[in-house]
C-alpha cells in the first residue's frame, strides 16, 4: 500500500462518517479519529485532498442534503434546520444563503435551488481520479483573451497548434490561438473577458468533468466566489489536450465590479476606522455635525505612504460603507419631499458605497491617526487618505467642504 | 532521516500567530497558504522593529501547531511562530508569547527532499516503534536552524519535535 493509498483511505473513512451522520451530532474531532489522525494532521490532509476544510464540507453537505428535501417535499424550513443540526432557522438560512445565493423562503417557493453548486458527496474514486490527475487550483487575472481560430464539430477534438478552447453554453467549442491587439484581429476570433478567473490545473489531458466539479462545487464557493460569465476557457498543450480549466468570476464581499473593466476596479483597503459608532443609527447625518473622536488605523504595507501626515491639520478621508444597502438608487433626504437619486444626494447607502469626509487631525501615533469629523461606523475599511487642499477646486467656484 | 529523543524539554517562545484552518487559502487558489504568511508577517516585523527579548542571532525557529477546545468542533486550531526567550515579559505589543510544558519529543530531523506525502505518518509511526509511547496530539513543532534554507532546496533540513505522552524515567512507555 503506498502513502497516497493510506492517505485515500483515511479520508475515505471521513467522508464515509459524514454521510452516515448528517443529521447526526458530529464533529471534525470524530472525522480525525475515524481518519486515525491528530486533528491539525487530518485538517491538513481533508483540505489538500478534497479541497475542502472538513468543518466547511460538513456544514455544505448538511445544508445540500437539507436543500434537496426542501424543494422537494412540505416539511417545515425550521424543521429541516433542526434536523440538519442548525441551530436556529438563522443559522439555516444564512448558511443556505452562503451555499446557493437565496433564502430557503425562495427556493421552496420556486421549487428550486442553484443545484450545480450543491456539494454532492466527494467518493473516494473522485478523491482518487483527483490525485491521480495532479489537480490544482489557483486564481488569476487575465487580459482580454481574443482567440484566433474556428468551431469544432460535434465531438472534433482541438488540433495542434491551438492554445485555448472557449466553451460556452448553446455553442460549439472554439479553439485557435491567442491573439494581441487590433493589428492581429483575425476575421474569425471569439472573446473571453479579462478580470478574476478560478482554474484547475493537471496533467494533460485534464478531465473536463473531473475539472467541472472541482471548480463549481468546491472552488468557486469555497472562494466565495461566482461565476460572472458563461463561459469556460480551456487551455491546450501541444497537441491539443487541455491542461487547464478557467472560469471568469466575481469575488462576493470585495468591491469589485462585474462586466468589463473590472480588473481594473479592484480596491484594497489601506487602513480600518476605529470609532464610537457601531450600527448605522449611530452615526451623526453628517461627520462635522459630532465631536467625537475616531482613529484611522493604517496598515503596515502602507506606513511610508503616511510620511508627512503629522504636519496636516485636515485630511481627506474616503472609506467603503461596507454595511451600506447598494440595491438603494433612490433615498429621502432632509431637504426635499420627494426621494432624490442617490447620485445627487449623499445617502450611504448606494450602489458603491464610497464615503468621503473631511477630518480635522487630533494627533497621529505611529500608523494611528486620531480624528475629528468621521463619521464611519466602526470596522469600515479606509480606502484612501488625501490631503485637504482650503482653496476652492472646481471650476464653479464651490468649495469643498 | 535521523531520529533522537528530547527529554524533558520545556519551551517558552516568543512570536506570532493565527487560528484557523491554515490551509484553506492553499487548496483553494493561492500558493501561498496562511502559515506562510504568519511566517512574512513575523519577518517583516522584526525586520523593522529590534525585539528584546529575542536574542541578536536567534540560533532556531519554531513552528508550533496547538489544538483548542474548539479544534474538535470546527478543525480550526492555532498555529504559532517564533524563537525560544529567557526574557519572555520584554517582548512587545505586538508579539505573543507561548509557553509549553515540559515533554519528551521525538525528534526526525528530515531533508525537504524527502517531505514527500505521507511523511507524517511515517514519522508518527517510527515514534511510537522506537520509544514505544503514546504521541500527545495537543500540539507539535516544527524546528529551523542554520540547516534550512527553503522548501525548494531539497537538501534544507526541518526537524519535526512530536511531544511523547508521560512515560518513564528512562523514556519507555509506563
Amino acid at each position: 500500500m503506498t502513502d497516497g493509498d493510506r492517505r485515500l483511505a483515511s479520508v475515505g473513512r471521513a467522508l464515509d462518517l459524514v454521510e452516515e451522520r448528517l443529521r447526526d451530532g458530529l464533529d471534525v474531532g470524530a472525522m480525525a479519529s475515524a481518519a486515525c489522525y491528530s486533528i491539525f494532521h487530518f485538517v491538513r490532509v481533508f483540505t489538500e485532498l478534497t479541497g475542502h476544510g472538513p468543518y466547511d464540507y460538513l456544514m455544505r453537505r448538511r445544508v445540500a442534503e437539507a436543500a434537496r428535501e426542501l424543494v422537494s417535499g412540505d416539511r417545515s424550513i425550521l424543521e429541516l434546520a433542526l434536523e440538519y443540526r442548525f441551530e436556529s432557522p438563522d443559522g439555516f438560512s444564512r448558511a443556505f444563503r452562503r451555499c446557493f445565493g437565496a433564502a430557503p423562503s425562495e427556493a421552496r417557493k420556486a421549487g428550486a435551488y442553484a443545484e450545480g453548486s450543491a456539494r454532492t458527496p466527494i467518493t473516494r474514486e473522485r478523491v482518487r481520479a483527483s490525485m491521480e490527475a495532479g489537480l490544482t487550483i489557483r486564481a488569476e487575472r487575465l487580459p482580454d483573451v481574443l482567440v484566433a481560430g474556428r468551431p469544432l464539430a460535434p465531438g472534433e477534438a482541438a488540433g495542434p497548434g491551438a492554445e485555448l478552447m472557449l466553451l460556452r453554453p448553446g455553442s460549439d467549442p472554439f479553439a485557435g490561438r491567442a491573439t494581441h491587439g487590433p493589428a492581429d484581429y483575425p476575421l474569425l476570433s471569439a472573446r473571453a473577458p479579462g478580470g478574476d478567473y478560478i482554474g484547475v490545473y493537471g496533467d494533460p489531458p485534464l478531465d473536463l468533468g473531473l475539472a467541472r466539479d472541482r471548480l463549481y462545487r468546491t472552488a468557486i464557493p469555497v472562494g466565495s466566489a461566482r461565476p460572472r460569465a458563461p463561459l469556460e476557457l480551456a487551455r491546450l498543450d501541444g497537441g491539443g489536450r487541455p491542461t487547464a480549466l478557467l472560469v471568469p468570476v466575481a469575488f462576493d464581499g470585495s468591491p469589485v465590479a462585474a462586466g468589463r473593466g473590472a480588473g481594473a476596479m479592484s480596491l484594497k483597503p489601506v487602513g480600518v476606522v476605529r470609532s464610537p459608532y457601531e450600527a448605522r443609527g449611530d452615526a451623526p447625518r453628517q461627520g462635522w455635525l459630532s465631536s467625537a473622536e475616531s482613529v484611522i488605523e493604517v496598515y503596515e504595507a502602507f506606513e511610508e505612504a503616511l510620511v508627512g501626515v503629522a504636519d496636516a491639520k485636515r485630511l481627506v478621508a474616503l472609506y467603503w460603507g461596507d454595511r451600506a444597502d447598494r440595491s438603494v438608487l433612490k433615498s429621502p433626504t432632509p431637504f426635499s419631499a420627494e426621494p432624490r437619486g442617490v447620485f445627487t444626494s449623499r445617502s450611504p447607502n448606494r450602489p458603491n458605497p464610497v464615503a468621503l469626509c473631511v477630518v480635522d487631525v487630533i494627533s497621529v501615533a505611529g500608523r494611528r491617526i486620531t480624528v475629528r469629523g468621521l463619521d464611519a461606523l466602526d470596522g469600515s475599511p479606509v480606502i484612501d487618505l488625501k490631503s485637504y487642499i482650503e482653496e476652492p477646486i472646481r471650476p464653479s467656484g464651490s468649495v469643498l467642504q | 532521516m535521523e531520529y533522537r529523543l528530547e527529554r524533558d524539554r520545556p519551551f517558552t517562545l516568543v512570536g506570532m500567530n493565527f487560528f484557523g484552518n491554515p490551509f484553506k487559502a492553499a487548496a483553494a487558489w493561492d500558493v501561498d497558504n496562511e502559515i506562510g504568511s504568519l511566517w512574512k508577517r513575523l519577518t517583516a516585523y522584526l525586520e523593522g522593529h529590534p525585539v528584546a527579548a529575542l536574542p541578536p542571532d536567534v540560533p532556531a525557529w519554531f513552528e508550533a501547531h496547538v489544538m483548542h477546545p474548539a479544534s474538535a468542533a470546527t478543525g480550526d486550531y492555532e498555529v504559532f511562530v517564533g524563537a525560544e526567550t529567557e526574557r519572555p515579559l520584554d517582548g512587545p505589543l505586538e508579539l505573543v508569547v507561548k509557553a509549553l510544558p515540559a515533554r519528551d519529543y521525538a525528534v526526525v530531523a528530515m531533508r525537504c527532499a524527502e517531505m514527500e506525502p505521507g511523511w507524517e505518518e511515517r514519522v508518527a509511526a517510527e515514534a511510537v516503534g522506537r520509544y514505544g509511547r503514546a504521541i500527545e496530539s495537543r500540539w507539535g513543532l516544527q524546528r529551523y536552524d542554520s540547516r534550512y534554507s527553503s522548501l525548494e532546496d531539497p537538501d534544507s533540513i526541518i526537524e519535526m519535535w512530536t511531544p511523547l505522552a508521560p512515560g518513564r524515567p528512562d523514556g519507555t512507555a509506563p
